[in-house]
C-alpha cells in the first residue's frame, strides 16, 4: 500500500470524476476508502488483483450496513459467501450486516475472470486488506470524534464478554460510537487512509477468528429455496421480445440463403435480423413464434468438403504425434530420462486416453439485451462479464463504456461460461428490432455450439530402480488449446500463441512425486471443434494419467500404492493427505479398493480412496473417502460442499462422459447422449478437511481428477486388468 | 387453470406453448427452470394436481382446468415448506439452478409417502439431475423434510 498525506485526518478526495463514481458502484451516502494512487485500477481479465484493488469494492453506509460489490461471478462455488465472511471478519460485524451485490461492468473496474478456483486464493488478501483499511479509517474518525488518540479507540467486539452484533467502537469513557454514525447522511466521500490506518489484515495472524472458519449457508439461500433468485434466463424487461438464431447442421458451415418473407409471415414474427458474422436470427413476440420463424427461414448451408470433415473428425493420438515428431513443447526436463532408463530395474510404458468432454451445466446459457440510442444494457451469466462487454461492443460497433453488463448468478459454469454468446446475439437482435430481446439457448445449442474440454492422449514411460524409487518419468501427451482457446481469441492470433506452451493444457502433468529424471513433452493441436476450459483444465486428464501410472508403477515395484506415493511425495502436505485417507478409509490392498492423489496447482493437496463393485457387469462406486488440505478454510461447510461435488464429478469423468462428433455433427446433443452422474450414482462419502494455517487455496476443482483416477485404479484391482481409456463405460 | 391458486387463462398468442414457456415467459413465474426441453433432467418439475410433472413436456392447452403449483407457490419466506426449510438447513444448493425442480419432486414424494425409506428417496430423486453434485445432501434433506413434516 502506498501512503500519501501526513495530516491527522483522512483526506477527502474531490469527486469531480463522475466516471469514477460510477465505477465504484456507489449508492448515495456512504464511505469508501481509496488509495490515491491508481484511482481506477484497470486490469485485463487475466490478471490477478493487486492489494489496493479491493478498496473500491466496499462502502460503509450511514445505517451501519456494508455494501460489498463482489468482484467474482457466483456459480455455485460460494465465493460471494466466503469473501463476505472475510469482510465481516475484518470489520468485526456479523455476516448479516453485509449486502453482497453483483456489480455491473461499469460499477467496478474489470476483475480477473472467475476461473481456476482462485476466488479465495487470489481475492482474500485484497478483500481483507480493504476491509481492514476501512475499519482503521473509521477508527480515525471515531478518535477525532471523541478527542482521543486512535490507540484508545477499541472495537466493540474486542471484548468477548460483550454480546455480538454491535457494529461500533468504544471510547475509553465507555461511549459507544456505531460505525454508521461516523458516516454523514448523504456523504459521498473517498478517503485516503492515514498512513497509520493501513493496518495489516487480522486474518493472517489472528487466532481470534469469529466468522472465518465457521460454517455459513449461502448468502442467497432464501431466494434460491423460494425460486426467486434471478439467473440471466429469468430476466424480463418491459416490452421484451424473444430471439433465436439459425444454426448450421454441422460445424463451420456457411449460410448460403434463407427465406426472409416466409419467416416474416409467421404469426408473431417481428424481425429477421442479420448478425455481424453472417448469422441470421429472428425476433418474435413469443418463444414459439421465434422457433417457428427460424424453421420458416429454411436456411441453406454450404456443404462441408471432405477435407474439412476429416479435420473435424481427427482426434488426438499420442503415438501418431510421437511418430510425426509433433511434440514441440518441453516445459519440464530435469536430469536425464535416458540415463534414468538405463539404470531402471523395471520399466512401464503405457498409453492413456481421455475424450472430449462437455460442461453440461444445468442452465443453458441465456442473454437479455436492450439497445437504445447509444446505450446497451446486457444481462448475462458469465465467468468474465468484461469479456462479454467487449464482445457486445464489438458486435454493435460501439465503445465498451456504452455497454453495461449485469452479471447474474450462473446455473453452473465449470469453465464453459467464459463467454456467454447468447448475450451477444441478444444485443444484435435488439439493435436490429428496436426491442429488448432475450435469447435462450436450447440444450442442443448448449452442447453443440460451445467449446468443449479437449481430448487428450498420453504416453507415460517410467521406471523404478532396485530400491523401489522412481528412476525416471517421461510423460508425453497431445491435447488442444485451453487458455488460448480459439473460441475466445481471434483466429489471427493463433500462430503467435501456438509458439508457446499453453499452461492450461499441461497443468497437472508436473509430477508431485520425487524423480531425479523427469521430462514432459507435449503438443496443443487445434481442431475445428473449439476447445477450451473445462473444470480443472489440463489438471483433469493429466492427473488422471499420472495417478494411473503411479498405481501401475507401484504394482511393478510390489509396493502398496499409498505407501509408494507417500514415500515419493515432494510436499509433506501431500504425504499427510495420503496418511489421513489411509486411516479414514481403513485402507488395505484388496480387490475393489483404489487410491489416487493430487497436488492441484501445487497448492491444494488431495488424496481419495474409492471402493467399487460390479453389478450385472456395470461398474458401481460404493464409497469415496477424501482427505483434503486447501490451507486456511474460510467456510468449512462450503468447502465440504465443493469436495462432495468434486467426488460426484469424478464418477462421471471416470465412467460415462464423452462428447462425440459424428459426420461433422456433434452427436452429443442432450443428456441421453451425455451421461452425467445421477442421484443413484452418488455414493456415501467421508471427507476430512485438514486444519491448516497455510494461505487459503482452491477447493473447486482439486478433488475430482484424483476421484476419477481412484475409481479406475479400484476397478483395476477388482477386474484384475486395467482400463486405460476414459470413459471406462460408454453408457451414453 | 389455477396457478398457485390464481385463475389464469391462455391468450391466443401463447397457444402452442409448453407449460414451462407459459409459466416462465408469460405468467412471469421463472422458478421452474428450462434444462433440457425433453423431460430428461427434471429442472422444470412442477405439480399438476399435486403430482410432479415435467412442465417442458406438457402443452399448456393440455392443463385444462387443473391446478398447477410452482416453487413460488410451495412456501413463502415466512412459512417455508418443510422441504424448503430442510434444503436451507442442510445448505443443499450450490449453483441452485436445478433445486426448484429437486424440491418440487421431493415435496410430491412426501405428500404421497410421508415416511420414505432411503431406497424410495433415491428412486424418487433419480430423475432430477444436478451437475454440481449435491446428491448426498439432497437425500439427507428429504429425510430431514420428512422429520420436519412429522413435527409440524
Amino acid at each position: 500500500m502506498k501512503h500519501h498525506g501526513q495530516g491527522r485526518e483522512p483526506q477527502a478526495l474531490r469527486l469531480s470524476r463522475r466516471s469514477f463514481l460510477i465505477r465504484t458502484g456507489w449508492v448515495a451516502g456512504g464511505v469508501t476508502v481509496l488509495s490515491s494512487c491508481g484511482l481506477v485500477p484497470v486490469l485485463p481479465s487475466f490478471s490477478a488483483p493487486e492489494q489496493d484493488d479491493g478498496l473500491a469494492w466496499l462502502q460503509m453506509l450511514p445505517d451501519g450496513r456494508v455494501r460489498f460489490l463482489c468482484p467474482r461471478a457466483e456459480m455455485g462455488q460460494g465465493a460471494a459467501t466466503g469473501l463476505s465472511q472475510i469482510v465481516a471478519e475484518e470489520l468485526r460485524v456479523p455476516l448479516s450486516s453485509i449486502d453482497c451485490i453483483y456489480p455491473t461492468t461499469l460499477q467496478i473496474a474489470p476483475a480477473q475472470m472467475t476461473v481456476g478456483s482462485q476466488s479465495i486464493e487470489n481475492f482474500f488478501e485484497p478483500v481483507a486488506h480493504a476491509a481492514a483499511t476501512l475499519r482503521e479509517t473509521l477508527r480515525d474518525r471515531a478518535a477525532a470524534r471523541g478527542g482521543v488518540d486512535r490507540s484508545e479507540v477499541a472495537l466493540w467486539s474486542d471484548d468477548p464478554e460483550r454480546p455480538p452484533g454491535e457494529n461500533a467502537f468504544v471510547l475509553p469513557d465507555g461511549r459507544i460510537i456505531p460505525y454508521g454514525e461516523l458516516i454523514n447522511e448523504g456523504e459521498q466521500t473517498l478517503l485516503v487512509p492515514d498512513p497509520r490506518s493501513a493496518a495489516a489484515p487480522r486474518l493472517s495472524a489472528s487466532t481470534d477468528l469469529r466468522v472465518i472458519g465457521t460454517a455459513q449457508t449461502l448468502l442467497h439461500i432464501d431466494a434460491i429455496v423460494t425460486g426467486t433468485e434471478t439467473y440471466s434466463c429469468d430476466v424480463r424487461l418491459p416490452g421484451m421480445a424473444f430471439g433465436a438464431v439459425a444454426r448450421p447442421p454441422y460445424l463451420h458451415a456457411r449460410l448460403q440463403r434463407f427465406d426472409r418473407d416466409a419467416a416474416m409471415a409467421v404469426r408473431g414474427a417481428l424481425a429477421v435480423v442479420e448478425g455481424p458474422q453472417g448469422e441470421v436470427g429472428i425476433v418474435a413476440e413469443t418463444p414459439m413464434a421465434a422457433r417457428r420463424a427460424v424453421e420458416a427461414l429454411a436456411c441453406q448451408w454450404a456443404p462441408l468438403d471432405p477435407a474439412t470433415l476429416a479435420e473435424i473428425q481427427s482426434g488426438n493420438d499420442i503415438d501418431a504425434a510421437i511418430a510425426a515428431d509433433a511434440l514441440d513443447h518441453t516445459p519440464v526436463d530435469v536430469g536425464s530420462v535416458k540415463r534414468g532408463r538405463a539404470n531402471a530395474f523395471a520399466v512401464l510404458n503405457v498409453r492413456y486416453d481421455t475424450p472430449m468432454v462437455a460442461h453440461a451445466a444445468m442452465e443453458p446459457r441465456a442473454g437479455v439485451a436492450d439497445v437504445t440510442g447509444d446505450r446497451c444494457t446486457v444481462h448475462t451469466g458469465s465467468q468474465d462479464p468484461w469479456y462479454v462487454q467487449g464482445a457486445v461492443a464489438r458486435a454493435l460497433g460501439r465503445g465498451r463504456d456504452q455497454v453495461e453488463v449485469h452479471n447474474h448468478r450462473i446455473g453452473g459454469a465449470f469453465g464453459g461460461r467464459l463467454h456467454c454468446q447468447a448475450s451477444v446475439e441478444a444485443a444484435w437482435l435488439s439493435k436490429g428490432s428496436g426491442r429488448p430481446v432475450k435469447v435462450q439457448w436450447t440444450r442442443e445449442e448448449e452442447f453443440r455450439f460451445n467449446y468443449v474440454g479437449p481430448q487428450f492422449s498420453h504416453r507415460i514411460e517410467a521406471g523404478i530402480d532396485a530400491d523401489g524409487n522412481i528412476a525416471f518419468w517421461h510423460h508425453r501427451m497431445i491435447g488442444s488449446p485451453i487458455l488460448t482457446s480459439s473460441a475466445l481469441l481471434p483466429r489471427h492470433l493463433n500462430w503467435i500463441v501456438d509458439r508457446f506452451p499453453d499452461p492450461g493444457t499441461w497443468r497437472g502433468a508436473e509430477l508431485p512425486y520425487r524423480s531425479s529424471n523427469h521430462r514432459i513433452d507435449f503438443a496443443d493441436a487445434r481442431h475445428p471443434m473449439h476447445t477450451g476450459a473445462w473444470r480443472g483444465l489440463g489438471a483433469a486428464p493429466n492427473t488422471f494419467a499420472v495417478e494411473c501410472a503411479m498405481d501401475e508403477l507401484a504394482a511393478l515395484a510390489g509396493i502398496d500404492p499409498i505407501a509408494f506415493r507417500e514415500r515419493h511425495a515432494v510436499d509433506p502436505r501431500l504425504a499427510e493427505t495420503l496418511r489421513r485417507v489411509r486411516s479414514l478409509s481403513g485402507w488395505s490392498q484388496r480387490p475393489g479398493l483404489g487410491v489416487a492423489a493430487a497436488a492441484y496447482k501445487g497448492v491444494t493437496f488431495v488424496a481419495v480412496v474409492a471402493q467399487v463393485a460390479r453389478r450385472n457387469g456395470r461398474a458401481v462406486v460404493e464409497h469415496l473417502w477424501c482427505a483434503h488440505d486447501c490451507g486456511l478454510v474460510i467456510n468449512p461447510d462450503q468447502v465440504r460442499a465443493q469436495i462432495e461435488g468434486n467426488l460426484v464429478w469424478g464418477i462421471g469423468m471416470a465412467l460415462s462422459e464423452a462428447f462425440v462428433l459424428e459426420n461433422g455433427i456433434a452427436a452429443t446433443n442432450n443428456f441421453d447422449r451425455y451421461r452425467i452422474p445421477r442421484n443413484s450414482d452418488a455414493p456415501a462419502t467421508d471427507i476430512e478437511l485438514i486444519a491448516s494455517s497455510q494461505p487459503p487455496s482452491g477447493a473447486g476443482e482439486a478433488a475430482f481428477a484424483p476421484a476419477a483416477a481412484a475409481i479406475v485404479n479400484a476397478l483395476a484391482t477388482l477386474d484384475g486388468e486395467r482400463l486405460r481409456a476414459l470413459p471406462v463405460e460408454r453408457r451414453g | 387453470m389455477l396457478i398457485n391458486d390464481h385463475a389464469v387463462s391462455i391468450p391466443e398468442a401463447w397457444q402452442g406453448a409448453t407449460l414451462l414457456e407459459f409459466l416462465r415467459d408469460h405468467v412471469n413465474l421463472p422458478g421452474a427452470k428450462y434444462g433440457c426441453g425433453v423431460g430428461l433432467c427434471g429442472a422444470c418439475t412442477v405439480h399438476l394436481d399435486g403430482v410432479a410433472i415435467r412442465a417442458c413436456m406438457v402443452p399448456v392447452e393440455a392443463v385444462g382446468d387443473r391446478e398447477v403449483r410452482t416453487i413460488e407457490g410451495l412456501g413463502q419466506l415466512e412459512g417455508l415448506h418443510p422441504v424448503q426449510q430442510a434444503w436451507k438447513e442442510l445448505s443443499v444448493p450450490q449453483c441452485g439452478y436445478c433445486q426448484p425442480g429437486q424440491m418440487m419432486t421431493a415435496a410430491a414424494l412426501l405428500a404421497s409417502q410421508p415416511d420414505p425409506s432411503p431406497a424410495e428417496i433415491a428412486q424418487a430423486m433419480d430423475g432430477n439431475l444436478c451437475r454440481c453434485g449435491t446428491y448426498v445432501r439432497i437425500r439427507a434433506a428429504v429425510q430431514r423434510a420428512a422429520e420436519l413434516s412429522r413435527q409440524a
